[in-house]
């Protein structure tokens, strides 16, 4: 578990959180689509969901049915909506940095219970609207007609603005008209507002048609509610199990300090809690990956931070990673260049080079070192026995070749240049001349599995002062790629046979 | 005069004050730096892959020739693994025609006719000594100098075509014009420790106390370098209180010509580190 | 495609090893523009001592005290060896510029003496020869009753100071042995490494704490030659100074420190006097197109185009790939140049591997004229403007004469001089 830390800068914090300021900077069209769905959401929920306590209070005369709150409340979900629907439109026809099917489905998912409830609160303000049960219980409650000339003309009115859908034909004339609208303004102006400004939800109403009369026999303004409410309730419990888990954790994540070169050459790199959660796995760290080539060639998920962070948190929080998948992130954070690419980008405002400076920690825990320390620790002899390697075919395969070493005399020009062999001391079994005599004698692998591939500085001055003009340096980096394999091969072999035991 | 500047990766987050006079000294020298999005040089996988090392080196080079660009590098690590994979990459058939796939897969494609110049010797070879000796109108103090040469611009000579891999001169000439007096040491030419600092500090930091030795006996006053990753080597913190103890201060080549050149109106970061040296 | 360059010059040295070296140093000094093409690691395998004529007649198995008197016989007798080719001035001449150019890089040289000087090497053995290193020069004080140290380093192979003591006590009696802990060291040094230790000063004074106790006992020193790599006289006097006694060192097996010091010496210099070199590059299909050489430099990325007036070949013989030995014969590889060699395969070895006159394949080699260019089977000069200096020279078993040194020298200087001479000098005296 790497070492955890809480801390608090403010400013991005703020600024990410609710400008989004990250992702402007990252990419402006997912930046649209993201703030139509934030903004318009915030609103919903403060204003809307949670009325009851802000609205009420803030404003003295608040209605739902007021403007501008009736037309906010429709620019809101129509923002949400919008919004949504370019999500969806992203995750369907745009494909992007490998991306597993689950979070996609994952993500699909959460859009969807976004839409579901949006959309339900749209069909009940339609259904209210169009209700004329509703209405004739709102003329009962609050107001005192008696006469059903009144309530006609009323109804005449409300037909004619407010778009209710009654069953009976009305007959419609200047009078009734003029009559209803004075009604109107004695009675219901005060708490509703010209329909038109629910802009949505008339749309809906007014294409209803030959629905309408069924949807107000069934009285559907009265069970859309629960469903409304429902699917309100599911997203909210499903905000920790689920993408939705950003929103809150962004803002923590944001607030980290994020590690400077001045912590690395201390050492005091730090991961915050906050992190893995924050990740919404939308891969546009991976798009600014110093090492995405490597990805092309390797076919190694684990290079990119995207999936890198997924499998990390899946590691440390609950274990569920094999042998193999363990190796791979190994090797993957192995190729990490910290360029600091992915930091500087990620629109969560998530330290993730912090991260890759504290995993192999973690992994070397688990037993999954980085080579310079895992062949360190192994007995020449142990791996002496393994088997050869599979190098890559489209190398020069120097180390297999009798030409690229044959002409060695074994001068030990190599080994007397050599800054490891000069101060090393006992870090280090082998000289680059002892390496070529290996070879000789055809114990590729042998060679390939002492310390000195390890340690090579690359600094090339063996082979540049090899008189018989011996590739020595090119010859030990062949032989690290060919370590490199063996040394997963066996990572991978120890951790099963552990487990297995156990 | 237009190129691709490819920083490498270390530059940003390690030692921006490398990117920054870089980029004022490009500027006073009438030099246009275009950045694209490179990718990582490939050198830090050269310990896993062959292929993977060539691919990237060749992705940049496909990436600055979309541009028409030759690309100017201030990192000699950077600079040798360019040289490296163009070479490997020119002389493996099969090689070539993987790489030449998977570029096409990103629309891109490589004919081989990009340059890559390490900073030092674009300097030298494409301004000119002389050139540079013109524009310079703050003559530095009489400061005694080492330099360290950086290996993988120097090595392998029949790859890198540098400079004399066993007696370099570019990086002396260009210091000596400016005011500062290079002096001879042993260590010019051998490795800063860097490329196992993560894997064996120890070793790594032993190789950089012998340098500091060395550079005692010469009686320096700075040792010089132009490579991000050796001064990224220098800058490691036990290290530097060595050299607080001797009075040696390792110092980046850009600053030394950035303060020669004069001051720097623009840029603070880069001004900042002229002021020192002078 | 690689990478193209041309470069334009008035001299080509082909090769890197020593001939190749000075010749270098004295074209650069000229004021010549000279290109350099090769591997100077060879170099690592100089003694750094500089042989003149230390066995003559080949049968006598004597070592040569006085060079001079071998000299004049073997003049007489081999009129078609190197040394026949011109006098004894020049070679002196030559001698003399060499210590001079290696002065102006700091490595001192003592110059010649009438004598052959004998040096002791780390098998206990004296080794004739001319022109030694400042830093060696103090064994030749050795005399069969100095009372004489020798110190070697625990950890550092190759040399043992016991063996040698052992081998020397029958005419040296007076030998004290000393073996040296060395501070930080951890049971394995290597020569290059352990030289660079003796450039520092508290490394110096915990070897010169070990040693003082012999100060008052012995006169002279002997210890392995590792003091130091750029500045060995700096280190040598300063440990002298620190104990007290007078130091020498003794020459180790390849690897050498001596030989490295000369390789850093020539390439420094060369550097500073803007010799163009192209390390490890090979030269493929030369052409001579009447007044200038074509030669392409080739190595694996780049292929330097040189076109050049003159053409110094030193490549060497086998072991430098100077000279290849095919299955019936022996060619020269840049120039395909005639090769003086025996007739058959068969003669080229003896069968007895200690044979007094030494193998006929060690005579194999480019034949000359008097200013060292190559000459045709008929005798005539294949091009006017190239030049073969340095162990490619036909007739000279200079393992066996132990005068590889100064052939090198001598046909080194000879040549460039000659070249200036019919190209850039004019009336300018060339003679020093």
């Amino acid at each position: 578990m790497p070492k955890l830390k809480l801390s608090l800068n403010l400013k991005p914090a703020l600024f990410n959180t609710i400008f989004q300021s990250k992702l402007f900077c990252a990419s402006k069209t997912r930046w649209v689509i993201h703030f139509l769905v934030f903004a318009g959401f915030t609103f919903l929920v403060f204003f809307h969901a949670l009325d009851e306590l802000t609205s009420f209070n803030l404003f003295q005369y608040y209605q739902p049915t007021l403007d501008p709150f009736q037309f906010l409340r429709n620019l809101a979900g129509f923002l949400v909506l919008t919004g949504c629907i370019g999500f969806l439109f992203r995750r369907l026809f745009k494909t992007r940095i490998n991306r597993e099917n689950k979070t996609k489905y994952k993500e699909i998912f959460s859009i969807i219970l976004i839409l579901l409830v949006i959309i339900s609160g749209f069909m009940l303000e339609t259904v209210k609207i169009i209700s004329e049960p509703a209405f004739l219980e709102m003329v009962e409650d609050y107001s005192d007609l008696d006469e059903d000339t009144d309530l006609n003309a009323l109804m005449t009115y409300w037909e004619k603005n407010y778009h209710v859908v009654f069953k009976e034909m009305l007959i419609i004339t200047e009078d009734t008209l003029e009559k209803g609208r004075l009604l109107n303004d004695a009675y219901c102006l005060d708490c509703h507002s010209k329909i038109k400004s629910a802009f949505v939800s008339k749309t809906f109403a007014m294409h209803l048609g030959e629905i309408a009369n069924s949807l107000n026999h069934y009285r559907a303004d009265n069970w859309l509610y629960p469903i409304h409410y429902l699917l309100s309730f599911l997203m909210l419990i499903c905000l920790p199990f689920s993408r939705f888990f950003h929103i809150l954790m962004i803002p923590f994540a944001s607030a980290t300090h994020k590690m400077t070169s001045r912590h690395f050459q201390k050492e005091t790199v730090s991961v915050h809690p906050a992190t893995f959660a924050a990740c919404t796995n939308c891969g546009i760290c991976s798009e600014v990956c110093s090492v995405y080539p490597n990805f092309l060639i390797t076919k190694n998920k684990q290079i990119l931070p995207h999936s890198k962070i997924e499998s990390a948190g899946k590691m440390i929080f609950s274990g569920h990673l094999n042998p193999e998948a363990l190796n791979q992130l190994q090797l993957g954070n192995d190729e990490c260049t910290m360029c600091n690419n992915c930091t500087d980008i990620c629109p969560s405002g998530i330290d993730l080079q912090g991260l890759w400076k504290t995993l192999p920690q973690t992994l070397q825990k688990m037993g999954y070192p980085d080579n310079y320390t895992f062949v360190k620790d192994k007995a020449l002899q142990e791996r002496g026995k393994k088997q050869a390697g599979r190098t890559y075919e489209l190398t020069r395969n120097l180390a297999g070749r009798v030409y690229s070493f044959e002409n060695c005399v074994q001068c030990t020009i190599c080994t007397n240049v050599c800054p490891v062999v000069a101060y090393a001391g006992n870090d280090n079994d082998m000289t680059p001349q002892q390496i070529m005599n290996l070879l000789r004698l055809g114990e590729k692998q042998m060679a390939a599995e002492t310390r000195m591939v390890w340690n090579c500085l690359t600094c090339y001055l063996c082979q540049e002062h090899c008189p018989s003009e011996i590739k020595v340096a090119d010859i030990i980096l062949e032989l690290r790629n060919i370590s490199n394999q063996t040394a997963g091969r066996l990572k991978i072999m120890t951790a099963t046979n552990k487990a297995n035991k156990l | 005069m237009k190129l691709a500047y490819f920083p490498g990766c270390k530059i940003d987050f390690y030692l921006k004050d490398y990117d920054t006079s870089f980029k004022s000294l490009m500027e006073k020298l009438e030099v246009d730096l275009v950045q694209l999005p490179f990718n990582c040089c490939g050198y830090p996988a050269r310990s896993t892959s062959f292929e993977v090392s060539v691919f990237s080196s060749i992705r940049n080079f496909a990436l600055a020739r979309k541009y028409n660009l030759d690309i100017i590098t201030p990192c000699k690590c950077c600079f040798g693994q360019l040289k490296y994979a163009s070479y490997q990459w020119r002389e493996n058939k099969g090689l070539k025609q993987k790489m030449d796939c998977l570029l096409a897969d990103e629309n891109l494609f490589w004919d081989g006719k990009t340059k890559v110049k390490h900073l030092l010797s674009f300097l030298y070879n494409d301004i000119g000594v002389l050139e540079i000796k013109k524009k310079i109108n703050h003559k530095l103090p009489e400061k005694k100098i080492v330099t360290q040469y950086g290996c993988h611009a120097l090595r392998p000579f029949t790859i890198t075509g540098f400079d004399n891999p066993h007696a370099p001169r570019i990086f002396e000439e260009l210091i000596n014009i400016t005011g500062f007096k290079t002096v001879e040491w042993s260590k010019s030419t051998e490795c800063c420790g860097n490329p196992i600092y993560e894997t064996n500090k120890n070793l790594s930091l032993k190789i950089l106390d012998s340098k500091l030795k060395a550079a005692l006996e010469s009686g320096a006053d700075h040792i010089c370098t132009a490579c991000t990753h050796c001064q990224i080597q220098y800058n490691d913190l036990s290290f530097q209180k060595q050299c607080r103890k001797y009075n040696i201060t390792p110092v980046l080549f850009t600053h030394i010509l950035d303060a020669a050149l004069g001051e720097s109106r623009k840029n603070n970061q880069a001004k900042k580190g002229c002021r020192n040296l002078i | 495609m690689k990478n193209k360059k041309h470069i334009t010059c008035d001299i080509t040295v082909i090769g890197a090893g020593f001939a190749g070296m000075v010749a270098a140093a004295r074209a650069s000094a000229l004021g010549l523009k000279t290109v350099q093409v090769g591997n100077s690691s060879q170099l690592y395998f100089a003694s750094g001592l500089f042989d003149f004529l230390g066995v003559y007649p080949l049968h006598s198995r004597t070592v040569l005290q006085d060079p001079l008197t071998g000299l004049s016989l073997l003049q007489k007798e081999m009129p078609e060896h190197p040394y026949s080719k011109t006098s004894l001035e020049a070679i002196l001449k030559s001698f003399d510029f060499l210590a001079r150019f290696l002065q102006s890089t700091g490595l001192n040289y003592i110059k010649p003496d009438k004598e052959n000087r004998s040096v002791l090497t780390s098998a206990g053995t004296f080794k004739p020869t001319c022109m030694i290193p400042e830093t060696i020069s103090k064994g030749c004080l050795l005399k069969n009753d100095t009372n004489l140290l020798l110190v070697d380093f625990k950890g550092l192979k190759g040399f043992c100071a016991g063996q040698i003591a052992d081998v020397l006590k029958k005419n040296y009696p007076n030998i004290l042995t000393l073996s040296v802990g060395v501070p930080g060291g951890n049971g394995n040094l290597n020569p290059a490494y352990f030289a660079t230790m003796f450039e520092d000063s508290s490394f110096l004074k915990e070897i010169a704490t070990q040693i003082s106790p012999f100060s008052d006992k012995v006169e002279l020193m002997g210890m392995p030659a590792v003091c130091g790599i750029n500045k060995s006289l700096d280190a040598l006097t300063r440990l002298e100074k620190m104990t007290g006694l007078d130091i020498f060192e003794i020459p180790m097996m390849p690897p050498s420190i001596p030989g490295l010091r000369l390789k850093n010496a020539f390439e420094k210099k060369l550097a500073e006097n803007n010799v163009h070199f192209l390390s490890q590059a090979k030269i493929k299909s030369p052409q001579f197109n009447g007044s200038e050489f074509i030669l392409n430099a080739v190595n694996q990325n780049m292929e330097t185009q040189i076109k050049s007036r003159g053409v110094i070949l030193a490549t060497g013989r086998f072991q430098g790939s100077g000279l290849h030995a095919q299955r019936g014969c022996i060619k020269e590889t840049v120039f395909d140049l005639p090769v003086y060699q025996p007739d058959k395969r068969s003669l080229w070895h003896h069968l007895d591997f200690f044979e007094k006159q030494g193998h006929m394949i060690n005579t194999a080699g480019v034949e000359t004229d008097n200013v060292f260019r190559p000459v045709d089977t008929d005798g005539t000069v294949v091009y006017e403007n190239l030049y073969a200096i340095g162990s490619i020279l036909a007739r000279n078993d200079w393992i066996r004469l132990k005068s590889g040194s100064g052939v090198s020298a001598l046909s080194a200087f000879t040549a460039v001089n000659d070249f200036y001479k019919k190209n850039a000098a004019g009336d300018i005296d060339v003679s020093d």
